[in-house]
């Protein structure tokens, strides 16, 4: 449950500061999201030890980041390219020439890049504001 | 222990959010902004339904505007007041073009550097070097200077430019063009200047090349006797734009005397080196109006195709503008306010180039190394310095000293073009000229005394401007500021040192060719001569042969002509060319050696009418036995020289094939036995047949446009191919009508038939959207290339409801 809500939490905070609708900051906003995010849920003890002094929600720590912002950027790539008919994405994937997928592909294949930047960039920064909400404690 | 781990996840954040930040590769786009959903292209994948918003508020009208945009993306601009018109103007065009717009004024003014770095072996650097030596952003301003003192013109180009930058002031990084993103660079601000930037833009497509440097090659190589023979100033026929026989009245007291050169040897110059050769024969633009005498309603028609590169977004942008003074409707050029190629309801007006050769070469002494003085006559002359600074990607900047005579830049050096002595251009855009004043008054132009003291303005690149009103008028006027020239003036480098080679004085406006409703009853051009050897004064240029003599005899055969006549022509892909040389050859080539694949092809182009239409194959099977055959006579010759130059005419070729059984030309090198006709000819047809089975084993599957594969290329569509549109199926070639070409043709066809209710139709290769994920994009391409017309919605007031749905947008003040 937690899980969900922290990926809910992750996605919502970077959807605020990253729509152009709302405060339109740059990419590098979903990473302060997760971070935030990160921070918060870091700080909370965890309740019972499995393996020694690990705590297990670290690597959800990193898939919470990971999945939030990559459902978020990949819903939003999907939502354009849809409305768009996928007009400028099969062009674009042309642009980049990478023969190993076939191009009635292309589209997706872009977004699925969009989403797994997305996700990379959100689990690292869940990660280290997990990580700090740990040390802070 | 956990301050450690808490760094070591920071610093794996941390860079990653700097891989993400930074440009990688050939392509300069930063992948966390590129992919980023909410600024990066998606944002640019926009919905098919164009959500504007039905009223926009905006800094800098007087009062509101009403633009309809029509169901093709047409704006219909209803403005009270011309300051708010081409406010508005400016507004739409960059909504829908603004990268386009920036990207041209930025190669005219050599700025490419500056978005896409050095380039491999410094190609793009030199490609700026090369406008800013040119002289590009030197005239824009001394034009820009001369025209902002005609109040009209300021305030059409101020105001322009006010409505650009409301467009680019709202705009968010991630309402950028997606080719900014591409790119990773931004808008910036526009200005006047860079209107005059894109004016000397559209002079430079159409009069820069000309071909003193090659010509005084070619001279130096072959002598004069040769010479004349491979570059002719005429064709061997040909009709002007001014008929054949027409009397030039001119008073001997108004006429420009000019003095004859003191010396002048063409065929002993010196070599130079390194300089690109010119395109070959002038692309193609036709345009004529018939006299109601010889249409079948008796109102007269305008028809004009301008031909260019064909590229996306495209060069001519469609609008309406509309105020209680004017209500004009045409193609506009994103950058520049008014309509350049339109009608209003009183006339109509049309442009084809009059590739008249308006740039001519010095060589230049200079005094010392120090280049402060010129040799000029008998006195060393100052020069000026102007030193460009070229920035490139990357944070360098590249400066060029460019020295300046009273003739203009020079051009090549030994630090550039490698020449063995410098050369200044003297070009004739280099002379403040106010261009944007002709179409802003023809825009509102009544009748043909409006439209003589509206092109009176324009000074380059000549033009054949076309007329016709409502009144019955039609009339033509090959336009343009030029030079009184001794003989052969400017067709070989000149010398800057002796007086008598510069520029004397030029023609008088009221000398330039002109007819007002002649005999014959239209008039047209297709870029050829614009009269025969009678006129008094000496010129040249780069013309085409061979559209004239199609297009005059099209329109003085047909009588009670209509709108689908004018349709027809635009559309012919008649070609007099292959209908001159396809006898000469086949009477040459020896069918009963044929086998009876290549007999196949030889039926074909017997039973041919010289008709280049899409689906047949004897043009494909004619044009490669023709180019085997130009290749065989001309390539070794031309080897010979140290530098590239271009190749005889099609028309001198096939003059020297018609009168020339043998001729020094014909023999191939290393070969024994000296070539003849009929060796060539022969062997040209079976290489041609050859290579075509090769390809295709089946001669059906030969089409022309499958051939010929014209592609329209988007602006960058060097590296971004996907925006390019490929394998257009449209029939036509060079020296044609329809001179639809691999890379060139029709950029706009606009018909007009003019009355009490005036009647037009258009389409042109592109769309109305700059943005290749918008389906306005290309949207009219299919049409243009199978021939179709768009009725043109030409409003009559802003309330009118069309038979198509439209939107309506309401500009008003913010307040």
């Amino acid at each position: 449950m937690k899980f969900i809500l922290r990926i809910l939490l992750i996605a919502g905070l970077a959807f605020v500061l990253q729509s152009p609708h709302i405060l339109g900051l740059p990419f590098w906003a979903a990473a302060i999201a997760a971070f935030i995010i990160g921070v918060v849920f870091g700080k909370r003890p965890p309740k019972r030890r499995i393996y020694g002094k690990r705590s297990p929600h670290r690597p959800l720590s990193f898939w919470s980041g990971f999945l939030a912002v990559a459902i978020l950027w990949g819903a939003s790539a999907f939502l354009q390219d849809s409305q768009n008919d996928s007009l400028l994405s099969s062009q674009l994937f042309g642009v980049f020439g990478v023969n190993a997928i076939p191009e009635s592909m292309g589209s997706l294949f872009l977004i699925f890049v969009t989403a797994l930047l997305g996700g990379l960039l959100g689990g690292f920064a869940s990660l280290t504001g997990n990580a700090l909400g740990e040390a802070v404690k | 222990m956990r301050w450690l781990k808490f760094l070591l996840f920071l610093f794996i954040t941390l860079s990653f959010i700097y891989v993400l930040n930074r440009p990688w590769g050939k392509v300069t786009f930063a992948p966390g902004h590129f992919f980023n959903p909410y600024q990066g292209f998606w944002q640019n994948a926009v919905s098919k339904d164009d959500t504007c918003a039905s009223e926009l508020t905006l800094e800098g009208l007087t009062e509101p505007v009403d633009v309809v945009i029509d169901d093709r993306g047409v704006p219909h601009i209803f403005a009270e007041q011309m300051e708010d018109l081409y406010f508005a103007q400016g507004y739409i065009t960059a909504r829908d073009r603004l990268w386009q717009m920036e990207f041209q004024t930025h190669v005219a003014a050599g700025r490419l550097a500056e978005i896409a770095g050095r380039g491999p072996n410094d190609a793009i650097l030199k490609m700026d070097r090369t406008e800013r030596r040119r002289g590009m952003v030197w005239a824009a301003e001394r034009s820009w200077n001369f025209a902002k003192q005609d109040p009209q013109t300021r305030l059409a180009y101020q105001a322009y430019s006010r409505g650009v930058n409301a467009y680019i002031d709202q705009l968010e990084p991630a309402d950028w063009p997606v080719e900014y993103k591409i790119l990773n660079y931004q808008p910036e601000a526009w200005s006047p200047l860079k209107t005059s930037i894109l004016n000397k833009y559209m002079a430079e497509d159409l009069c820069t090349n000309s071909y003193d440097l090659e010509f005084t090659y070619a001279m130096q190589h072959w002598g004069r006797e040769i010479f004349d023979l491979l570059y002719p100033e005429r064709p061997y026929e040909e009709s002007p734009i001014i008929p054949e026989g027409t009397r030039y009245r001119f008073p001997f007291s108004e006429m420009v005397q000019v003095t004859p050169p003191t010396a002048y040897h063409p065929d002993s110059l010196l070599p130079i080196a390194d300089i690109a050769p010119s395109p070959d024969e002038i692309i193609g633009s036709n345009n004529w109006a018939v006299h109601g005498s010889k249409t079948r309603n008796g109102k007269p028609l305008l028809a004009n195709d301008p031909h260019l590169g064909l590229n996306l977004p495209s060069i001519w942008y469609e609008i309406q503008l509309h105020t209680p003074q004017i209500n004009v409707y045409g193609a506009s050029l994103p950058g520049a306010p008014a309509v350049i190629i339109g009608f209003n309801d009183s006339i109509a007006w049309g442009i084809t180039n009059g590739a008249r050769d308006v740039i001519d070469y010095y060589q230049v002494t200079f005094q010392d190394n120090r280049k402060s003085h010129y040799r000029s006559g008998s006195v060393w002359q100052p020069t000026t310095i102007r030193v460009e600074e070229i920035p490139i990607r990357g944070g360098d900047v590249f400066l060029d000293t460019v020295y300046y005579t009273d003739l203009g830049p020079v051009m090549y050096d030994e630090k550039f073009g490698e020449t063995p002595y410098p050369l200044a251009v003297r070009w004739m855009a280099h002379d403040a000229s106010n261009e944007a004043k002709t179409f802003l008054d023809l825009c509102q132009a009544k009748n043909y005394q409006d439209y003589q003291n509206a092109i009176s303005h324009f000074a380059t690149p000549s033009q054949n401007i076309v007329f016709a009103s409502a009144e019955g008028d039609v009339a033509i006027q090959q336009q343009g500021k030029f030079v009184a020239k001794w003989p052969e003036q400017g067709r070989f480098i000149l010398n800057a040192a002796d007086s008598t080679h510069h520029w004397q004085g030029f023609i008088p406006r009221n000398q330039n060719p002109s007819i007002l409703n002649p005999a014959r009853g239209f008039v047209s051009s297709a870029n050829q001569h614009a009269t025969d050897n009678t006129y008094p004064y000496y010129y040249t240029g780069k013309y085409e042969a061979y559209r004239n003599r199609r297009l005059n005899q099209l329109l003085a055969e047909n009588d009670s002509m209509t709108i689908e006549h004018m349709k027809r022509f635009q559309q012919d892909n008649y070609s007099v060319s292959a209908a001159d040389a396809l006898p000469i050859l086949l009477r040459d080539l020896d069918s009963t050696a044929l086998t009876p694949d290549k007999l196949v092809a030889l039926r074909e182009l017997q039973h041919w009418d010289f008709f280049y239409d899409a689906d047949k194959i004897a043009p494909t099977i004619y044009q490669l036995w023709w180019d085997l055959l130009y290749d065989a006579i001309w390539k070794d010759d031309l080897a010979e020289l140290p530098v590239k130059i271009r190749g005889p005419h099609t028309s001198t070729t096939i003059r020297i094939l018609r009168d020339s059984a043998v001729c020094q030309f014909y023999d191939l090198p290393g070969t024994q036995a000296i070539e003849g006709r009929k060796a060539l000819v022969n062997t040209a047809f079976h290489e041609a047949i050859d290579s075509l089975y090769r390809i295709n084993e089946s001669p059906d599957q030969w089409q022309w446009a499958a051939r010929k594969a014209t592609t329209i290329k988007h602006l960058l569509g060097y590296s971004l191919k996907p925006f390019n549109r490929y394998n257009i199926n449209i029939g036509g070639y060079k020296k044609i009508l329809n001179a639809t070409s691999e890379r060139h043709g029709p950029s706009w066809r606009m018909i007009v038939q003019l009355g009490d209710k005036v009647e037009a139709y258009g389409v042109y290769p592109g769309g109305q959207n700059g943005n290749p994920g918008h389906p306005g994009y290309d949207a009219f391409i299919d049409d243009w290339a199978a021939g179709k017309y768009y009725k043109l919605w030409f409003m009559q007031s802003v309330d009118e409801q069309g038979e198509k749905p439209s939107r309506r947008v309401r500009m008003m003040n913010f307040e």
